[in-house]
């Protein structure tokens, strides 16, 4: 049953689509991350779910009930949703306490107060109900955002960017914490963020937008792997790219080798190219090999290198190694780990 | 930093600042002189009741200012509708109004021989020959209603700031919560927006406190016109000294308040980073009702008494525009500029005192010489003319034991008190304007400058004025503008025979002929309507921008 259902939406800002035709569900107890540069939408998408932002057309489905769509707007004071904003947007005239039961619509004054606690607890605040939000360190605010969020028992919660105030120590804390209580409160979330490092980290599915549209939908591994575009590839993570030098309906060939290929995968060299992540990407120090030590770079629990083939100017290839291999040494390829990318050119 | 320009200037700036804070020490202490006959006799009779009026005063146009101001700033800074970018600065003109200028206008239409009340007698009871009045206009309601409609912009102008900077974030967490359009306002609209308000309220409160010309044509008998008229009338220095210590009371308890209301301001107005306002249309009947109320406003306030001036003027130039006009305008002209030009001097000497001292205390002399802005104009004249008489009789008592005849009333009756007593009103302006400005100069800058050789006094004319100048002539501009437009004080300062372009309007609106003076008060309003630019500029910037590019996703 899904929680949330997005059916080709499409939005405007002054006559300029910012949404185009944009479908995406979300099931229950199921976290998923938007995922793109700033300026593709993905805000744009979390306030129409909201009600924030005017739709032109399309659906929006809350607990299968629909709350926007053609005639339909639901305000969103009706949606039951929970928002996290970037700024947090705690009131700053209320205290803690008060900001977690400004949403509570059921119940007198104590047991308002009893939840406010409650919730407080859950995020470990209770000794601070009675600060005020100035009073409370950034990290603190952002809890006691969530506990406010939460209190209501909302369908769904959206979270905006809310990480991208933390700095990165206590985001690395807090991230995994709050991924905990919605999953221990069994509420769906949306998180937006141009972050993919918070989008691997919290959520079970990500959404990767590309101007308004959705340009890959699937799971942290999935997208990493097996990026259907050079766009979803770049933004995922450090790729390098492979000419296809011939293809057959099982098979083709690389600089590389030769890779097995699904029936039925069209991939021509006019059409296709292949991708490898660095992790794919084995050298070793050897006199004869084809590629040469390019650039290379400490990075903790690995070195990178950036190796070029010796034959061809433009074969250039990322990887990782823990051996330290000196500069300009040759070094032969091998390709591990799941099979390379095929994808559009 | 160790700077400085002159070894005498914090024993000079120090000089000033008494100097010019000596209004309040010679109403204190000459408010408790003994002769105190006629304040005796006032407070047994007359007193309480104008105690009363004042009260009253304030509380009903306080009220009705806000009553008008808060939800024209709630529709504008919140709601897209048709010509909502007019009605946002439209709404700031009325300040520009003389507020005597307004109550002749609506007196002249509503009175009892006014065209509305003769046409009601006609239209009701149209066989009597009669002078039976519907309603009357000269009387506390209606001074509250006047000072109202040229007061609430500043309620307007502070709660729509207010509204406008209320992060989006904040709104939209309070509708995903569940509030509709009304609970979002009063659980967090209004209370996050309630320090503006009293600040605004506050300013509000003491231009009514100060108002004299509208109580005086109203005869509504106040504590200003118990100051003005103690003086003229009876002569006493000391009665309206003591007067005037009991308004002084009333200005620091409001002031008081004003500080309390808002000692957590500082927290309340947070918003991260640049947002887009979305405000959302208003449906077509809201809209009609939205337009039509601040239309009716924006008419009441401003476009009707300024097209009956305009009127006036078209009807009466030729009687208007004479030699008198002209000479009281040069008047005016001459003493704003004097006035500009000394409030700047001391706004400098007093801002780079604090910027290159030391000294614990250096901030005191700025903060000293400001506090003249709290003075209303009547109580400052009493206050301006206590040491000057005194120093006037000293002088002549000198020429006196030498034998010859004293020069006369040298200070208190010339040009000098008037000036005297509008720098002391008026500095405050240039003093916050001249920190304002130096504090956007950043020391590093100093040090800069005096490293590579320069003389502080050459840092302060290549390095700081270069960049102080445009806070200077804003500075500068809206001292002239007050001083061009201030009536009371001038009542009670001038020289005799001297008259400004206020004091002329003013005797016009007394004695029930504007027509003849409107000319002159249309110079007064569009002298006025200058600042208000720069106001509303400067209010805009401080909002996040709202055009059609702005885009966040």
């Amino acid at each position: 049953m899904n929680q949330l259902s997005v059916n080709s939406l499409y939005c405007q800002y002054d006559s300029q689509s910012v949404l185009k035709d944009l479908s995406l569900d979300l099931a229950e107890n199921e976290i998923i991350a938007l995922l793109g540069p700033s300026g593709c939408g993905k805000t744009t998408l979390l306030k129409a779910i909201a009600g924030l932002q005017p739709i032109s057309s399309g659906e929006i489905f809350i607990s299968q009930k629909q709350v926007s769509g053609e005639n339909i707007t639901i305000p969103s004071e009706r949606r039951n949703i929970g928002m996290i904003f970037q700024d947090y947007a705690l009131f700053p005239h209320l205290t803690a306490e008060e900001n977690v039961a400004f949403g509570l619509k059921q119940g007198d004054k104590t047991s308002k107060a009893q939840r406010a606690i409650e919730m407080l607890t859950l995020v470990g605040l209770a000794d601070f109900a009675k600060r005020y939000p100035h009073e409370l360190s950034g990290g603190q605010q952002q809890r006691v955002a969530i506990a406010r969020a939460l209190a209501y028992q909302p369908a769904l919660i959206l979270l905006d960017e809310p990480f991208s105030n933390i700095d990165n120590q206590s985001r690395e804390k807090l991230m995994p914490e709050i991924r905990n209580i919605l999953k221990q409160q069994k509420v769906s979330g949306l998180l937006v963020t141009h972050n993919k490092d918070e989008a691997f980290a919290f959520a079970d599915k990500i959404a990767v937008f590309q101007q308004g549209q959705l340009a890959q939908l699937g799971t942290a591994e999935e997208l990493y792997y097996g990026p259907q575009s050079k766009y979803v590839a770049d933004f995922i993570g450090k790729a390098s790219y492979l000419p296809i030098l011939k293809a057959s309906s099982s098979s083709i060939e690389t600089a590389l080798g030769t890779i097995e290929i699904a029936a039925g995968q069209l991939a021509t060299p006019e059409t296709a190219m292949v991708m490898v992540r660095p992790e794919q990407v084995s050298i070793k120090a050897d006199p004869n090999g084809a590629y040469q030590v390019q650039d290379k770079a400490f990075c903790g629990h690995y070195w990178r290198y950036t190796v070029q083939s010796s034959q061809d100017e433009s074969g250039i290839l990322l990887s990782y190694s823990n051996e330290n291999i000196p500069d300009e040494s040759k070094v032969s390829i091998e390709l591990s780990g799941p099979n390379p990318a095929i994808i559009k050119k | 930093m160790n700077l400085t320009i002159s070894k005498k200037w914090p024993f000079f700036s120090w000089l000033l600042a008494l100097t010019l804070a000596s209004p309040f020490a010679a109403i204190v202490w000459q408010s408790f002189a003994n002769d105190q006959d006629i304040f005796n006799h006032l407070y047994q009779t007359v007193l309480p009741d104008y105690i009363f009026n004042s009260f009253a005063l304030t509380v009903a146009v306080v009220a009705i200012a806000t009553l008008i101001g808060v939800p024209c700033a709630w529709l504008i800074a919140n709601y897209e509708f048709p010509l909502r970018r007019y009605f946002q600065w439209a709404l700031i003109l009325p300040l520009a109004m003389p507020s005597y200028v307004v109550a002749f206008v609506y007196t002249d239409l509503l009175e009892c021989a006014g065209p509305i009340q003769t046409s009601l007698r006609q239209l009701l009871e149209p066989d009597t020959v009669g002078t039976h009045c519907y309603f009357q206009v000269r009387n506390l309601g209606g001074a509250s209603l006047m000072l109202a409609l040229v007061l609430f912009p500043y309620i307007y102008l502070l709660m729509r700031a207010c509204f406008n900077e209320q992060s989006s974030s904040l709104i939209n967490s309070a509708r995903v919560m569940g509030c509709n359009t009304w609970q979002t306002f009063y659980r967090l609209s209004f209370p996050l927006a309630r320090p503006a308000l009293a600040v605004g309220i506050t300013l509000v409160a003491m231009e009514t406190l100060a108002d004299f010309a509208v109580v005086k044509y109203f005869a509504v008998s106040t504590l200003t016109t118990a100051v003005y008229d103690t003086w003229l009338g009876y002569g006493s220095l000391a009665a309206a000294a003591r007067i005037s210590a009991i308004m002084l009371l009333a200005i620091f308890l409001l002031i008081g308040i004003e500080k309390y209301a808002r000692r957590q301001q500082k927290y309340y107005q947070h918003a991260v980073g640049q947002e887009t306002i979305v405000r959302p249309k208003l449906k077509r009947p809201q809209q009609i009702i939205t337009l039509l109320f601040l239309s009716i406003v924006f008419f009441a306030a401003f476009l009707f008494p300024f097209l009956r001036l305009i009127e006036f003027a078209f009807d009466y130039f030729s009687e208007s525009w004479n030699a008198e006009f002209i000479e009281y305008s040069l008047n005016s002209l001459l003493v704003a500029s004097l006035v500009s030009l000394f409030c700047l001097l001391f706004g400098l000497i007093f801002g780079y005192y604090k910027r290159l001292s030391q000294s614990k205390t250096r901030e005191v002399p700025g903060k000293l010489a400001s506090a003249g802005y709290a003075l209303p104009g009547t109580v400052l004249a009493i206050g301006v003319l206590i040491p000057l008489t005194m120093m006037d009789s000293g002088v002549n008592s000198l020429f006196k034991s030498m034998g010859t005849s004293g020069p006369g009333l040298i200070l208190s009756g010339s040009l000098f008190a008037i000036i005297f007593g509008y720098v002391i009103r008026f500095s405050a302006i240039a003093v916050g304007s001249v920190d304002a400005s130096l504090a956007k100069v950043p020391p590093s800058l100093d040090m800069a400058s005096t490293t590579m050789g320069l003389s502080p006094l050459k840092t302060m004319f290549k390095v700081h004025m270069p960049l102080v100048s445009k806070g200077l002539f804003v500075a500068a501009l809206l001292v002239f503008i007050e001083s061009m437009k201030e009536l009371p004080a001038a009542l009670l300062l001038r020289p005799f025979g001297f008259e400004s372009l206020a004091t002329y309007v003013y005797q016009f609106v007394s004695d029930e002929q504007l027509e003849l003076g409107a000319l002159a008060a249309i110079v007064i309003v569009v002298v006025g309507l200058i600042p208000l630019i720069f106001l509303d500029k400067y209010l805009d910037s401080t909002q996040p921008s709202n055009s059609k590019h702005a885009k966040r996703q």
